[in-house]
């Protein structure tokens, strides 16, 4: 005869061992979150499907809900152009090649040009459409948001703001049962852009230090909101934590432009650099896909794309930079 | 910088939990990195024993949120596209630089001229200060070299009135204009440059909101003098550090008020490698600009490095040209036929290295003087002219 503490113990094993969901209810879970994002990106979508040197078939990949693609790069390696010309392809209505969407740009360093954007929405309207351009270009235009931000907690403060507005809209939404425009991509240049500020207070150092309560104070929230420093590692934490947040709650892609602050090789990056290690586990644990621009001549209009995580040795997608799109080169 | 003003979170309505929270929350930095760390671990071992704690967390983020949304800056597309239809470009007095900037100087970006020295980047940038001085447009002028010169804006005031045709009364009396629109500031420092933008971000908010006239244009040179000395202080890291929150203040202070900054920073060559020998090639060796240079590379690179180069909107190189006649026939100046010029001329060929819009590599041809700049035909297409690379090395 088991005792009640027994009896009590053989309880929680069971709920510990129990399943919280089947294969079944985690594939039903995931249908309608894991969206692809077209991006008209050389290295995602169109080179994708090319064959590499060797005549293997490239598997498709694209960037879905919830996922963060990192493209690094020394200087000049368009990667901003890149981030545009996403967003151009999310935002254009689908008669247009787009994808009738909502794009969030937050901006670090102040290098988008509206102007630019402007371009390639009007020259890719102007190309599949006759008439009506004016419109369809404001449609596009409203769907587009720019976040302007000037350190790095701007950019947390910034992902909050989102993350609230989507629950708010969420709320409302199921009240008055109105279809919303999904925001699918979240793009964000540079992430690298205020590391030097960052890196200078150091833990070890004299730093920040700021405490909510007293340390002696035994209430539950105070220890929640404990003594913290400033310093790299914290403030990258908090954008990885916001960021992996927003990015759940409202459906979209990440994709992130990142300086590698070295110089342009002319061979190419070397293979075993550990392109992760600048920035802090907590941003590097959740980087999905990560891919490098190069750009072999200074003075020549081509570029090249070569794929760190997941690795694809010999596989270099080459691109140059149009009026209204990035074409693949052979 | 987001600020939390004292008490922003004080509200009525909201439990007590909430509100003694709120009352604490002295600095929105550490909210923002403590909640991460220990909120997450704290909501993940006690959501099923204690729900108030987390609901009352739950209740301060969205109040956090819903102050933050009055400060964080969020513009549609649209916005930006009706921003840039009223947007204005500054021209710069100089035809041929307008027309290689595209118009001009546009507001909002940060346009940076480099190059070596002599090549005459400060007499740009007195020929800009003049020409929005004369549009009306107060222009703030720093400099950290003492290269202003009162007398040299108003020459060239007068040369760039006369290219828009004024005549001479017109000229005189728009001098007593210029001059008043046109504030110059020393700098010794880059903490002193930093805080001097970090001031002008606060207090052009309040100007703007009683209707008072802020700047337009704001000129420094040369910031890379100040940048150069604490990049090699200790520690690189320490002038890094600087450069990145120069070039942020910039950046957030031409983004928010619509402002055109333009900056000057010198030239540096690119070092060609060393053989394995140890030796350098003979190419290179040979090459009158000097040691370390690579023959090939016809311009070189902006001073401060890597971290420096994507900080600029648009970037224009500077390098000055010797032009001479073959011919005993009249020199290319502006002073026209018949009168006595030199058949030498020292002319500025300015050459587009950066620019969002494109258009990267095309060149303009500036003709200078003590108190003149004009733009000029490309010299290479004049017959009987010989062009000269004028280089500090030689």
């Amino acid at each position: 005869m088991e005792s009640a503490e027994e009896e009590e113990v053989r309880k929680k094993l069971a709920e510990f061992v129990a399943a919280d969901e089947t294969c079944e209810d985690l594939l039903a879970r995931l249908a309608g979150t894991q969206v692809e994002v077209r991006t008209s990106l050389p290295f995602l979508d169109a080179g994708a499907r090319e064959r590499a040197a060797g005549g293997r078939r490239l598997g498709r990949l694209r960037v879905r809900a919830g996922q963060v693609l990192e493209i690094c790069g020394t200087n000049d390696t368009c990667k901003t152009e890149c981030l545009l010309q996403a967003a151009a392809t999310c935002v254009l209505p689908k008669a247009c090649g787009g994808c009738s969407s909502n794009v969030v740009f937050l901006e670090m360093k102040g290098g988008v040009d509206p102007l630019r954007l402007v371009q390639i929405l009007d020259t890719r309207i102007r190309q599949t459409q006759k008439s009506a351009g004016s419109r369809l270009l404001e449609e596009s235009l409203r769907r587009f948001e720019l976040v302007r931000c000037y350190n790095n907690l701007d950019l947390v403060c910034a992902l909050k703001v989102l993350s609230a507005r989507e629950e708010g809209e969420r709320g409302q939404g199921s009240e008055g049962g109105d279809g919303n425009t999904p925001c699918r991509l979240l793009l964000i240049d540079d992430i690298s852009a205020f590391y030097w500020i960052d890196k200078s207070f150091d833990a070890s150092q004299s730093a920040t230090q700021t405490s909510f309560g007293g340390l002696s104070s035994s209430r539950k929230e105070d220890k929640v909101l404990r003594t913290v420093s400033y310093n790299l590692q914290s403030v990258y934490e908090a954008i990885a934590l916001n960021l992996k947040k927003v990015a759940e709650s409202l459906g979209s892609a990440v994709i992130v432009t990142r300086n590698l602050h070295l110089p342009p090789q002319k061979g190419g990056l070397p293979e075993k650099l550990n392109l992760g290690a600048t920035l802090p586990k907590a941003w590097q644990d959740i980087v999905h896909y990560r891919v490098v621009l190069q750009r072999p001549d200074a003075k020549e209009n081509a570029f090249c794309a070569v794929w760190d995580t997941p690795k694809r040795p010999g596989e270099v997608v080459r691109f140059a930079v149009k009026d209204h799109i990035l074409e693949a080169l052979a | 910088m987001v600020r939390l003003v004292e008490g922003l979170l004080k509200g009525g309505g909201v439990d007590a939990g909430v509100e003694r929270l709120a009352k604490e929350v002295k600095s929105l930095e550490a909210y923002l990195l403590a909640e991460c760390r220990d909120k997450t671990k704290h909501a993940e071992r006690e959501r099923e024993r204690d729900t108030q704690t987390t609901e009352t967390l739950h209740e301060l983020d969205r109040r956090v949120a819903e102050a933050l949304s009055r400060q964080v800056d969020v513009q549609d597309g649209l916005a930006l596209f009706n921003k840039l239809q009223t947007s204005v470009l500054l021209p710069t007095g100089i035809g041929t630089l307008d027309a290689l900037l595209g118009g001009g100087l546009r507001e909002g970006q940060i346009t940076e001229f480099f190059g070596a020295s002599p090549s005459g980047k400060t007499q740009v940038c007195h020929c800009i200060s003049a020409c929005a001085a004369w549009l009306g447009y107060p222009v703030v002028y720093m400099t950290s070299n003492g290269s202003f010169s009162p007398e040299r804006l108003v020459k060239l005031s007068k040369h760039v009135l006369v290219h828009f045709d004024l005549s001479e009364t017109e000229v005189v009396e728009s001098l007593s204009k210029i001059l008043p629109n046109v504030s110059v500031t020393q700098v010794n420092d880059t903490l002193s440059l930093i805080s001097i933008f970090q001031g002008m971000i606060e207090n052009f908010g309040y100007l703007q909101k009683h209707d008072k006239p802020i700047p337009k244009v704001v000129v420094v040179d040369s910031p890379s003098l100040h940048l150069y000395r604490d990049l090699s202080i200790g520690q690189q890291n320490f002038g890094k550090l600087l450069m990145t929150q120069l070039s942020t203040a910039m950046s957030e202070l031409a983004n928010r008020y619509n402002i055109a900054v333009v900056l000057t920073n010198h030239e540096v060559r690119q070092f060609s490698p060393l053989r394995g020998d140890g030796r350098q090639a003979a190419a290179d060796r040979d090459h009158v600009d000097g040691p370390g240079a690579s023959p090939a590379t016809d311009q070189g690179k902006p001073g401060l490095g890597l971290l420096w180069q994507p900080q600029v909107n648009v970037r224009v190189h500077l390098k000055m040209h010797r032009v001479e006649r073959l011919d005993d026939g009249l020199a290319g100046g502006p002073e026209g036929p018949g009168k006595e010029s030199n058949e030498r001329a020292v002319v500025c060929k300015a050459t587009l290295i950066k620019s969002s819009t494109g258009n990267c590599g095309r060149e303009a041809w500036m003709i200078m003087g003590n108190r003149l700049i004009q733009g000029i035909e490309n010299p290479h297409n004049t017959e009987n002219c010989e062009v000269r690379d004028v280089s500090v090395w030689n």
